[in-house]
């Protein structure tokens, strides 16, 4: 064999291999899957923010046309201090009740009742708020993926919350958040320590904000409060730094809305 | 065509979605098992991508961007059927190590087995920067966009991805010589 010694192009090479096709079974059961799944209303036109900086997002947020958007086929209500969700499932199966909807108006803010953690949050005018499907598992750090409730806004913003049973104090929790994100993220975030790290008091509620740049500004927000710890994540694709004035005016009033169950 | 069968969907019209599906559904497929290695898992991601671009259709604003967006969800949806694994480890039917064609006599005997354990070995993240880089092909801005990430997060996820590989290449090498030396 007169193989080339050219790394690039033997990695190329690797990925030039085929893969299986998606049998039929799949489309059979997507098929019947999207007959038994109602498809997410969404009410009002939806405009593309021009730009979100430093200083500009307020005025650039109040322009942006209000979305509101029913969401439909949520899992029952779950309290988060509450025993584990059943197991996961590989497809998103549709469920009759409507246990809590993102209650929206079409040119306000929106209040949001997590179906699954049970706290309720008010978003901002033209966001998009999607339920968690799975429950945290209580030791990941999760991203805005299926086990956060999960909040769109302007193009590059971003916040997602999760919930669980957590047994330590505030500071543990911290010191646990710390460590899942150094242990989950270290290759795109690569500091093992935050950058900011400092009280949040909330309503009476002891807070404490982690704030990362990890090439994207990521800032945590974590308490603990009856035995289960929150967490609650704003990103900004847009910043490259751990915390920018904007950006932290408006978690800081998104976090204000925000009522824990009891 | 495909712009239209995703306004059809849009309207509910399940025909137009189930041809849509059938379209885009074998490129999915390859997607998720370059990023799992798993081919049952794979089925299940693409399986529950789809579901979801069903039920989410209607926040698709532009049409012509439904395989881009819903690239994104298949995405989410490896990295959640990866998580479930580790609690369902029993079922798992591992993909053969690359039984690829030689491409052009480029890959050496050992290269594919060297470069699959090298590739297991990255994070789901960084595996799917290569896929949609190398079997995809899309360039790092666009990839970036589609992976909703930071270009710089891409970048460097991808020199980090890519150097994994070269230095399992150069182990590899290393060995063979060693090897040829002493035989």
């Amino acid at each position: 064999m007169t193989a080339s010694r050219d790394p690039d192009a033997r990695i190329a090479a690797f990925f030039e291999s085929s893969q299986p096709d998606l049998p039929d079974r799949t489309f059979n059961v997507v098929r019947r899957d999207i007959h038994r799944t109602r498809q997410l209303v969404v009410i009002g036109p939806w405009r593309e923010p021009t730009s979100f900086g430093n200083g500009a997002f307020v005025a650039a947020a109040a322009a942006v046309v209000a979305v509101a958007i029913v969401l439909l086929n949520l899992r029952p209500i779950v309290g988060p201090g509450g025993a584990p969700s059943p197991a996961p499932t590989p497809t998103v199966a549709p469920s009759p009740a409507v246990s809590s909807t993102a209650a929206a108006s079409p040119t306000g803010p929106t209040v949001f009742t997590s179906p699954m953690y049970g706290y309720t949050v008010t978003i901002p005018a033209g966001w998009l708020a999607a339920p968690a499907l799975l429950r945290w598992d209580g030791i990941k750090q999760p991203g805005p993926d299926a086990e956060a409730d999960k909040f769109a806004g302007p193009e590059q913003l971003t916040a997602w919350a999760f919930a669980g049973p957590f047994s330590g104090d505030l500071a543990a929790f911290v010191t646990d958040r710390i460590t899942a994100n150094a242990r989950d993220h270290s290759d795109t975030c690569p500091r093992a320590t935050p950058e900011i790290n400092e009280p949040l008091p909330i309503g009476g509620q002891a807070w404490v904000l982690l704030g990362w740049n990890c090439g994207a500004l990521i800032n945590n927000a974590v308490t603990v409060r009856a035995g289960v710890a929150y967490e609650f994540a704003y990103r900004d694709l847009g910043i490259e730094a751990a915390t920018d004035p904007a950006d932290r005016a408006l978690f800081q009033s998104i976090l204000n809305s925000v009522e824990l169950p009891n | 065509m495909q712009r239209e069968l995703v306004d059809r969907a849009k309207r509910g019209d399940e025909e137009a979605f189930d041809a849509l599906a059938r379209q885009v559904g074998d490129r999915c497929m390859a997607i998720a098992s370059w990023i799992l290695r798993d081919a049952d898992l794979a089925e299940d991601a693409v399986q529950a991508a789809l579901v979801r671009a069903w039920r989410e259709l209607r926040t698709l604003r532009d049409a012509d961007r439904f395989e881009a967006w819903l690239h994104r969800i298949l995405t989410n949806e490896c990295y959640a059927e990866a998580r479930r694994r580790t609690r369902w480890s029993a079922r798992i039917r591992l993909l053969p190590v690359a039984d690829s064609v030689d491409a052009g006599g480029v890959l050496t005997v050992n290269d594919p087995d060297q470069l699959e354990r090298a590739f297991r070995r990255l994070t789901l993240e960084q595996r799917s920067v290569l896929v949609f880089h190398h079997v995809v092909g899309l360039p790092l801005p666009e990839l970036a966009g589609r992976l909703g990430i930071p270009l710089g997060t891409a970048k460097s996820r991808l020199r980090l991805a890519t150097s994994a590989l070269r230095a399992s290449l150069e182990a590899d090498d290393r060995t063979s010589t060693t090897e040829e030396r002493f035989a």
